[in-house]
């Protein structure tokens, strides 16, 4: 399993504020739409960037527990998160939706280098340098990856009362 | 030795666990629901809907209407509609709108105790820690799964940080005070994901709307949650990740200033003109909170410049401060009374900021665009400091002020 997209930097201490905003919550119920507001305040246009993974710095994903985070950034055509650490609501959710969010040191990686990640081998390799950055997973995150997220494990268990 | 959560961890599994271990399924006591959460949650349920789930307690599974009551548009208002309509199809416990803020509601009747695990759809959840129960925030597809299992699935036992407090409070400073303090003090990095075990003298004399107060910005710092030893024996030679101690006899009131709630300053060293005073939220608005803030405003009229919010965290709160005269008090002063809710702490109706408003604030989170505008600023503090400062119209310390 292998997952292209190019960088997209952002900084330590990204909230999920920044990432939804309070405003456009509760405007719809279809998660799809959250996407037109990602990163509303700071990144102009996040949405339209094709194919992206986000590299940050600390604590991506602070805050508040709203999933509409985590559907935002899967709408917006978000492939994968790596940072230097996560908030741990946040990294629990994007697991449970299987947006990959990994751990490496991410201060190498450059604007618009373009990386991909091989779930397989767990490694991150960034094509403008040439190095490849090793992570690591639970086997339940792995899981998580592969069966796209935590709801057809509910559906499997409870079709299996 | 175990810590508090390890504790309470293994109670349930009847086994012992330590930080580290990996738990396939860990029973979950009680769930808590709010609004906003609510409504991608029952678009989620309509996905397993056909398979007939049935609520694992419904009894324990609280679903409180409380972040953007009563609605402002006719999508709110729809959506409201339609989480009523699931708590009552599925039997669940609602709080209707008006009743209160779910961490302030919890608490104050008793639906959580010491020992219990509470996973609730809000981060902070961790508020209730203060009772001595291991309470953290979840999304709404783990909130879902549990609703429906009682499970929380593939739980890794999170490390402990012993955090010591020794002295007590000096006259005009108060838990958010201390809180705000410890949280600019400690190395974020340090605490990521783990539990904040509170101990030491302070806490001995705290009432437990202080120790709420403490408990509900721990994930501000992105810790797993905080946890009190209340009612419960606290371990100090448990083996944890780290211990702090901090000295608090000295602590000045606090202020987080733009645009982090870990940017504590002394209140001396800011001079700010405000143009909003908000009290209320999940952090201060129960009823010492309130006695406090009458306490200064009582005879005094807030300045014309500011608008002050009060927002009473509870329909009980409510009739305390009308019989003790203490909603009197704010009216005669010029406060703006608002029903219990999470009100313009949410950002998102009842006193939501414009690019030019300076609110001191008595919630928990600056976050850029958090109140409203992003061009807005907003300063965290206590309760005290929010009503001094609305009297002076100038982030004041309340030292100055208080009779």
């Amino acid at each position: 399993m292998k997952i292209d997209g190019i960088a997209l930097i952002v900084g330590d201490d990204v909230d999920t504020d920044l990432i939804i905003p309070t405003f456009a919550l509760q405007k719809s119920r279809d998660p799809r739409t959250f996407a037109d507001y990602a990163f509303y305040h700071t990144i102009p246009g996040f949405k339209d960037v094709p194919e992206k993974i986000i590299v940050a710095g600390h604590n991506f994903g602070c805050g508040s527990s709203r999933e509409e985070a985590v559907f935002a950034l899967l709408f917006a055509d978000v492939k994968a998160v790596l940072a230097m650490s996560f908030a741990p609501i946040f990294k629990r959710n994007a697991f449970n939706n299987a947006l990959l969010s990994v751990q490496i040191d991410t201060s190498g990686i450059k604007k618009n280098d373009t990386l991909t990640i091989d779930v397989d081998r767990k490694t991150v390799y960034d094509t403008a340098t040439g190095e490849d950055h090793t992570f690591t997973l639970t086997a339940a995150e792995e899981t998580l990856i592969r069966q796209g997220g935590l709801l057809p494990m509910l559906r499997k268990r409870l079709a299996s009362r | 030795m175990p810590t508090l959560v390890e504790t309470i961890v293994s109670k349930h599994l009847r086994s012992s666990v330590a930080a580290g271990d990996e738990i396939e399924e860990l029973p979950v006591d009680r769930l808590l629901v709010n609004d906003v959460a609510a409504v991608q949650l029952v678009e989620l349920y309509r996905e397993v809907k056909d398979l007939n789930p049935e609520p694992f307690d419904p009894s324990s599974v609280f679903v409180v209407l409380d972040h953007v009551v009563p609605p402002c548009d006719s999508m709110i208002a729809d959506n409201l509609y339609r989480t009523k309509q699931f708590a009552r199809t599925l039997h669940l416990n609602l709080f209707k709108e008006g009743q209160g803020i779910e961490h302030v509601l919890l608490p104050e009747n008793n639906l959580v105790k010491p020992g219990d695990i509470l996973l609730g759809t809000d981060s902070h959840t961790c508020t209730n820690g203060a009772v001595g129960c291991f309470a953290f925030g979840v999304g709404i597809t783990d909130a879902l799964f549990v609703m429906f299992t009682g499970i929380f699935y593939n739980f890794i036992v999170p490390e402990t940080v012993l955090l010591t407090c020794s002295g007590s409070l000096q006259k005009g400073v108060y838990a958010k005070d201390l809180i705000l303090y410890v949280l600019s003090h400690l190395d974020q990095k340090k605490v990521l994901n783990k539990v904040l075990q509170f101990s030491g003298s302070v806490f001995a004399s705290m009432p437990l709307d202080g120790m709420l107060t403490v408990c509900n910005m721990t994930t501000e710092i992105s810790a797993k949650t905080g946890i009190m030893p209340y009612k419960m024996k606290e371990d100090l030679k448990a083996d944890v990740a780290d211990r702090f101690t901090f000295d608090i006899s000295q602590l000045e009131p606090y202020v987080a200033v733009p645009h982090s709630p870990l940017n504590g300053k002394s209140v001396t060293e800011i001079d700010v003109e405000i143009t909003k005073a908000f009290l209320g939220s999940c952090t201060n608005s129960r009823f010492s909170d309130l006695q406090v803030a009458a306490s200064i405003l009582k005879g005094k009229k807030v300045k014309d410049t500011v608008d002050l919010y009060i927002v009473p965290g509870s329909r009980k709160i409510y009739e305390q401060i009308q019989e003790e005269g203490i909603l009197s008090t704010f009216i005669q002063a010029g406060a703006v009374i608002l029903p219990p809710n999470c009100a313009a702490c949410f950002g998102k109706h009842m006193g939501v900021l414009g690019p030019s408003d300076v609110c001191i604030s008595s919630a928990n989170r600056n976050f850029v665009g958090r109140m409203g505008s992003k061009d807005a600023r907003v300063y965290l503090a206590s309760p005290a400091t929010v009503a001094a400062s609305a009297i002076t119209g100038t982030i004041t310390d309340p030292r100055e002020v208080l009779p």
